[in-house]
């Protein structure tokens, strides 16, 4: 390594800092066109200082309750100047998060990193899961300003100003005061009663007020987000705009156009209480999916599509789903389901669409507008979209068809970000005996959007086939599909598999 | 923003994800070499990353990456520097260009070589004198500028300017060191 003069030395720090004279530019720059050693080791300190840059704002290199740090509390993230590259950064954002970091505009007068302010302003409740990607803390834990940032899992904080905070990870979430903090992306839904109104949610983008009320925001890593409200008012601010948003609510963000209007929460596809994970991918509309069989026993019958929610066991990890027919009686050769549609609810109420696992056989039991000609499958890279599928709506107690007898439904089509979106429609079969493998997590509910076809129970208590949820375990849980018209009503629970 | 991302989809836009991931230590390090204001860098980051998805039909996958990307960047670079001119000085084209050749040789490619850097720096930061992290904390945690830092620590700015270049080169030898030694086992 070569060595550096003291003058060298200076000029180095000083360029990095913006302080270089003139003349001690033109210095330098003959300095570092000497050699290439000179220009490598100007790198070298380049690449150092991004690097120190990076991790001490990660807070790596302080102790755990340095994390929460005044600065961090008066961090304020600069608005992205540059609308045109978000639209790519929020497809690299997952890899890429270093360019999604929060930039603080350190408060340059009273900044020092000694100097902590410690009064708490939540507390932390509960975590499930969590995967910290900042330095962990407790549950009980009394929490000062500041950042936490995980990876995966849950976490509930309690606000000391009354406001009650659930985040879903991946989230960083920064407590800027008792009564206010910043959500950079993650899932948050908030609580505050009467004496919690005021509560403040920033995001890079735009601040959700809250007026004495319950909300969701979902926030994307690159900025653009959404915010649903289930009770009383809140207010979202932008640049440009204010909001007013009552219960059933929503309204969405992104850099380019700032705030849509808002809309109702069953016009958003937002069931209930719970708001989707937003996909970040081109939607295309499939207009009139007609569900009959194309050949075969059946082919006549026009199917119907039904709905129906499962209680999962959050306490497990679950990582597959299958549609069994081995205990059907007389069931014809034809037996069969086909999934469209998987939404999976996580143990705190957010739903989650969840792409369909690749390692089952598929079969066509639908038409198509130009159906598939190799045997029939469903693309790879595409699903339905579960954000559109009110799954809360139909569960075992309430389970109308979905379809009206014309059996015509426009559903929405998700590409991917690595496959092409095309107008084909499929469906597919889940053959006897396999398991549908989705990605494995620990959720309370299972909602299956799902057609039966082929189905010919004997008297009463014949098993219409089974619906049984796999756990990483090895353990299962069965609930039986019992009714002879085959509308849905009536599936019934098994007892919890040992 | 659905119709940008159209413009690379299927394997395409896998293939461009990997390469740039791989390749961004580098192009972050080479930009943050010529930029010094950080939120700048991250802004010409970015430009050089929109730029790269919308010609990655141009690039040659029998070649590395690392060079296509870095010329874009190059360029991403002298077009900053052009329309930032009134804010001061810069490098000039010939070295951004020689400083661009130096990192395509010098520069290790791929994440998991960071994620080892990243290792040994967080290891050979605790292993510095209180004062030298003391200066590293002012200045990287707290983004002190230099006047405020020598104020802190009593000194002056072209003493705390010295101290920065030496305590960086100290780590970057550690690094080094630890590199090598994790490499020899």
């Amino acid at each position: 390594m070569i060595k550096l003069d003291a003058n060298i030395a200076r000029l180095l720090s000083a360029y990095f800092e913006g302080a270089l004279e003139d003349d001690q530019y033109d210095e330098l720059e003959s300095w570092i066109n000497a050699n290439d050693e000179h220009a490598a080791l100007l790198i070298e300190h380049a690449q150092l200082g991004r690097l120190l840059s990076q991790q001490y704002k990660l807070s790596s290199f302080e102790d755990e309750a340095a994390v929460f740090n005044a600065e961090y509390a008066s961090a304020k993230r600069r608005m992205s100047t540059l609308a045109a590259g978000l639209a790519l950064a929020a497809a690299l954002a997952l890899s890429l998060t270093v360019w999604f970091m929060t930039r603080p505009e350190a408060d340059r007068t009273t900044l020092d990193p000694v100097e902590r302010d410690t009064t708490p302003v939540a507390v932390l409740m509960e975590t499930v899961d969590v995967v910290w990607a900042s330095n962990p803390v407790t549950i009980g834990d009394n929490l000062p300003s500041g950042m936490l940032r995980a990876e995966s899992g849950t976490m509930h904080v309690q606000m000391v100003g009354g406001a009650s905070v659930t985040l879903i990870g991946p989230f960083e979430f920064v407590m800027e005061s008792a009564d206010a903090a910043r959500l950079n992306y993650g899932t948050l839904r908030a609580e505050a009663p009467g004496e919690a109104a005021g509560f403040t949610v920033h995001t890079p983008g735009f601040d959700v007020i809250d007026l004495g009320t319950a909300f969701a925001v979902y926030l994307q890593r690159d900025g653009g987000g959404q915010v649903a409200v289930t009770q009383g008012v809140v207010e979202v601010r932008s640049a440009s705009q204010t909001v007013r948003l009552v219960a059933d609510q929503h309204i969405r963000f992104t850099n380019d156009e700032g705030l849509s209007a808002p809309t109702s929460l069953a016009e958003a596809g937002i069931s209930g209480q719970q708001l989707p994970t937003a996909t970040d991918h081109a939607k295309v509309v499939l207009d009139g999916i007609r569900l009959s069989k194309t050949d075969g026993p059946g082919a006549s019958d026009p199917r119907k599509l039904y709905t129906q929610t499962f209680t999962a066991d959050p306490g497990r990890r679950l990582v597959g789903i299958e549609c069994a027919t081995d205990d059907v009686q007389d069931a014809g050769a034809d037996a069969e389901f086909g999934i469209f549609a998987i939404t999976l609810t996580t143990p705190i109420g957010v739903e989650q669409a969840a792409p369909l696992g690749s390692r089952v056989n598929r079969d066509i039991i639908a038409d198509a507008a130009t159906p598939p000609t190799d045997g029939g499958w469903r693309r790879n890279g595409e699903y339905f979209d579960a954000s559109s599928f009110p799954a809360s709506i139909h569960t075992s107690a309430d389970s109308e068809p979905m379809l009206s007898t014309n059996n015509d439904v426009t559903y929405h089509l998700v590409a991917s970000p690595t496959a092409p979106a095309t107008s084909d429609t499929w469906i597919i079969k889940v053959g006897e005996g396999e398991m549908l493998e989705i990605l494995p997590g620990r959720y309370a509910r299972v909602s299956l959007l799902f057609s039966a076809v082929g189905f010919n129970p004997v008297g009463p208590g014949a098993n219409n086939g089974s619906i049984i949820l796999h756990y990483d375990d090895g353990t299962t849980r069965r609930y039986t599909w019992d009714l002879a018209d085959s509308n849905g009503a009536g599936l019934m629970p098994a007892p919890a598999a040992p | 923003m659905a119709n940008e991302n159209q413009q690379l989809r299927g394997e395409a836009w896998e293939r461009f994800t990997r390469l740039w991931v791989k390749a961004q230590p580098a192009l972050s390090t080479f930009i943050a070499t010529v930029i010094v204001d950080a939120n700048d860098a991250e802004d010409v980051l970015q430009n050089v990353a929109l730029s790269a998805s919308r010609d990655f039909d141009q690039y040659d996958p029998d070649r590395p990456f690392l060079p296509w990307a870095l010329t874009i960047a190059r360029h991403r670079v002298i077009d900053h520097h052009r329309t930032r001119q009134r804010r001061g000085r810069h490098f000039s084209a010939t070295t951004v260009e020689r400083l661009a050749a130096v990192c395509e040789k010098t520069m290790p490619g791929a994440v998991t070589d960071e994620h080892d850097r990243v290792t040994a720096l967080r290891s050979c930061v605790k292993q510095l004198p209180a004062n030298h992290q003391r200066v590293l904390g002012l200045r990287y945690h707290a983004d002190m500028p230099c006047a405020k830092i020598a104020e802190r620590m009593g000194t002056s700015c072209n003493a705390i300017f010295l101290m920065l270049s030496r305590v960086r080169t100290k780590l970057a030898e550690c690094i080094q060191h630890q590199l090598r030694k994790a490499g020899d086992t």
